[in-house]
């Protein structure tokens, strides 16, 4: 339960989520595009994954979609982490099967503590 | 003295027979009934005793001895019997004929008095006339009528109080029948005593003595001035009626034709496919063929509809309209007509159709359909000339009113006004779709802005919080710091081209103006955006001609424009790929050329390619990052140096090509920001 995934196109936020989950000690993979994305899910089943919806070939609501519909990928933990304030983006989430819709720039602290309670296994 | 004695004297006929004796020399000497008159007539010697009627029954007849020679009258016997006994006695004989002569009279004076009693008191007109067809009597009510005197109406004299208009009529009737002796009616027109004449109804008949001659008519009038007048003003409601019905009939069809077109063009806001429906209104009610003409924006005349009341008219006009095709068609009728009053012509004859300078098409195509008559009304709506309406009749036995122009109009307006709010409804629309997409495009700006922008921040943030815990190893904490670097540039520029974008639009973009040279300014711009050329692995080529010539403009504004071609090149450049810059000269004005290898601009997009807020997809700005404003600021700058960029491709399957040209002459470079929408034409 300590593997995260994190998707981002933007190869510095990414890196940099990924770098201070790292220094939390969870072990972590990124990609930088949807179908990279499907790929390490399945190989490396991370146990909570952040996803930014603004990526080049689809975007994070298709992924989303996506992993929700496959059996095995069920039981990952989906975080939004994206720069779109638009209002109704929340609710897409949510019905995209998002456990909760982030903007950026975002606090941090917020961030570490949700995959806590994620990781642990425990309800958001 | 002859002397007579008459028993009896109580009632007035026997005072007026005593009056009639004494006035004829006789000395009467009267006895009541009952006395004798045998004595009295010995004692004053008469000669004759006349016995009263009912006296003779007073007196025991037996009881009177006549003395000899005096012979006795009993009135109670009729004259002939009277006369036959008294044949002996002359003075018998004449007083017995005076006395019948003044009974006839009397008869005749009680006669004629019942007679004019019964007449003047009869509720009608009498009068009668001799066999010299002249009138002799009329009675008392037909002077009350006529208010005149019975030596004014005698003779013809009554004819004054006939009507002048029908006199003629009634004389013919009156001598008609006369001649023939026969009854007869008529009615005519009589002067009331009040004033005015009045009708009356006259029978007339023919009459005649006891011995059957013929003596005249007599006649009786009544007044039927009532009845007449009931007659008439039930003829007139009659007709006031029937042409009340007429008029509603015609007012009924008028507003059903009306509110057809109203139907007709509320149907759908884009009227054209029901001009032809809308000519059909007008045939065959109003004409045999019917045209609606609409003025284009340009004064070009299109028709808009047509309908005709037979199939061979209607292969004629097609006929017409494929040979005309699609020349400069101007019609002196439809303009005439837009005028503002309708066009009327009542007949459509070879003089008119040559002084009419219609153009020989039309001359013809009126000629072939056989045209005789037409009127041309305007269509008319908000002030606004839309067009006109014509009107065609080639049935030579119809014809046209100024009632039926008149309907014309109001159909002619009603379709007017129909197909201008259908205009208007249509660029409402049109104006609201461009409003819409224009704020869609404001929207989906925006959003990539305040996404572009948080990008950094975010990334900035992360860095160094990591930092912070100084738990980062050495290279790690470089990475960090550059990356920091990296997306502080980066948002700097974005928030330098929001600005500018907004200084541009809201005109207080300013240059600051020098004598230049573009040398320095491109090389500028090449060292500026080689770190990204560089990340890529992308080549950078360079090409200057006359670098050191001089030219009147901004060298940072310029250095920003080229640097944001040279960036947008690079952006779009896959990996390895090349990017060129050339510097030319022009005897009036340097030209820069800036292309790529990437994939090129789409054709619809080419239009846009410099507007403010517009990228070519919106997955453009997620592979490729920035706002999409380059191109804009590159545009406006160039056009404050009075300059031009073009936009285009490479060949077929190039990448894309930028030609920017720049005046070296002053005078055309203006300081002030100029806001405006993409002119630039494309290659």
């Amino acid at each position: 339960m300590r593997r995260v995934l994190v998707v981002d196109d933007h190869a510095p936020s990414a890196e940099m989520v990924a770098e201070i989950l790292t220094l939390e000690g969870y072990e972590v993979r990124v990609a930088h595009s949807a179908s990279q994305a499907m790929e390490v899910a399945v190989q490396f089943a991370p146990y909570v994954v952040i996803l930014d919806i603004g990526l080049p070939d689809e975007d994070g609501f298709e992924v989303a979609r996506s992993i929700k519909a496959r059996a095995e990928l069920q039981a990952m933990r989906l975080i939004a982490l994206s720069g779109y304030g638009q209002s109704q983006y929340p609710r897409r989430a949510r019905e995209a099967g998002f456990e909760r819709y982030l903007v950026k720039p975002v606090d941090l602290d917020e961030l570490l503590a949700l995959v806590r309670e994620l990781a642990q296994g425990g309800e958001v | 003295m002859r002397k007579i004695i008459q028993v009896g004297i109580t009632d007035a006929e026997a005072g007026s027979r005593r009056h009639i004796l004494r006035t004829a020399g006789f000395d009467v000497i009267t006895v009541p009934a009952g006395a004798d008159p045998a004595r009295l007539a010995i004692e004053h010697s008469a000669q004759l005793i006349i016995m009263e009627p009912g006296a003779s029954a007073a007196t025991e007849r037996s009881a009177i001895a006549a003395p000899p020679g005096v012979p006795v009258l009993d009135l109670d016997l009729d004259w002939e019997t009277l006369t036959e006994r008294q044949r002996a006695s002359d003075l018998a004989l004449s007083v017995c004929a005076l006395l019948r002569l003044n009974a006839a009279e009397q008869a005749l004076r009680e006669s004629d008095a019942r007679f004019r009693s019964v007449a003047d008191a009869a509720p009608v007109l009498i009068w009668s006339s001799g066999s010299d067809r002249l009138r002799d009597y009329f009675n008392q009510p037909w002077l009350y009528f006529t208010g005149r005197a019975s030596d004014q109406e005698l003779g013809e004299g009554w004819a004054q109080g006939l009507h002048p208009q029908d006199r003629e009529h009634t004389f013919s009737v009156y001598h008609g029948a006369f001649d023939a002796r026969c009854d007869y009616e008529v009615e005519y027109r009589l002067r009331h005593r009040e004033g005015g004449y009045r009708w009356v109804l006259e029978r007339g008949a023919p009459r005649y003595t006891p011995d059957g001659i013929f003596a005249g008519y007599a006649g009786s009038c009544i007044d039927i001035t009532e009845r007449k007048y009931v007659e008439s003003e039930r003829e007139r409601l009659l007709s006031a009626q029937v042409a009340q019905r007429e008029l509603a009939e015609a007012s009924e069809r008028r507003s059903a034709l009306l509110a057809e077109i109203s139907d007709l063009l509320s149907a759908g806001a884009d009227y054209r496919p029901v001009l032809d429906a809308l000519a059909a209104k007008g045939v065959p009610l109003l004409a045999d063929c019917c045209v609606i003409d609409l003025i284009e924006p340009d004064g070009q005349l299109q028709r808009g509809g047509r309908a005709c009341a037979s199939m061979e008219a209607r292969r004629t006009f097609d006929g017409y309209a494929a040979r005309s095709g699609a020349g400069d068609r101007r019609d002196p009728l439809v303009q005439a007509a837009m005028a503002g009053k309708p066009v009327v012509v009542e007949r459509v004859s070879r003089e008119w159709l040559r002084q009419a300078e219609l153009d020989a098409d039309h001359g013809r195509l009126l000629e072939e359909l056989g045209v005789h008559a037409l009127f041309v009304v305007p269509l008319i709506a908000y002030g606004e000339r839309l067009g006109a309406m014509s009107f065609l009749l080639t049935d030579p036995q119809r014809s046209f009113t100024p009632p039926d122009v008149h309907l014309a109009q109001e159909m002619a307006s009603r379709i007017a006004l129909g197909l201008r709010n259908g205009i208007l409804f249509a660029e409402a629309q049109s104006a609201r779709r461009q409003a819409e997409e224009a704020s869609r495009v404001k929207d989906e700006f925006l959003a990539t802005v305040s996404h572009e922008l948080r990008q950094p921040v975010h990334a900035i943030g992360g860095w160094v919080r990591l930092l912070k815990t100084g738990k980062l190893p050495a290279e790690k904490a470089a990475h960090a710091l550059q990356m920091i670097e990296q997306n502080v540039a980066l948002q700097a520029q974005i928030v330098r081209d929001l600005l500018d974008v907004s200084a541009m639009i809201s005109g207080q973009f300013y240059l600051e103006v020098t004598w230049i040279t573009l040398g320095p300014v491109i090389e500028a711009a090449i060292e500026a955006v080689r770190p990204a050329a560089d990340a890529k692995d992308i080549t950078l080529g360079v090409e200057l001609a006359s670098p050191g010539r001089r030219l009147r403009g901004d060298a940072k504004r310029l250095q920003q424009a080229l640097w944001n071609l040279l960036y947008n090149a690079v952006k779009f450049t896959p990996r390895g790929g090349r990017v060129e810059l050339s510097l030319s000269s022009a005897d009036d004005h340097a030209q820069i050329i800036v292309t790529d290898n990437g994939p090129g601009i789409d054709a619809e997009f080419l239009p846009h390619v410099f507007d403010h807020f517009r990228q070519q997809d919106s997955t453009t700005t997620r592979r490729h990052g920035g706002l999409g404003l380059g191109l804009a600021i590159v545009r406006h700058v160039v056009e404050l140096h009075a300059g031009e960029v073009q936009a285009g491709n490479v060949g077929r399957d190039g990448g894309a090509r930028f030609v920017v040209k720049l005046p070296y002459e002053a005078h055309s470079v203006q300081p002030v920001a100029v806001a405006g929408e993409s002119r630039v034409s494309s290659t």
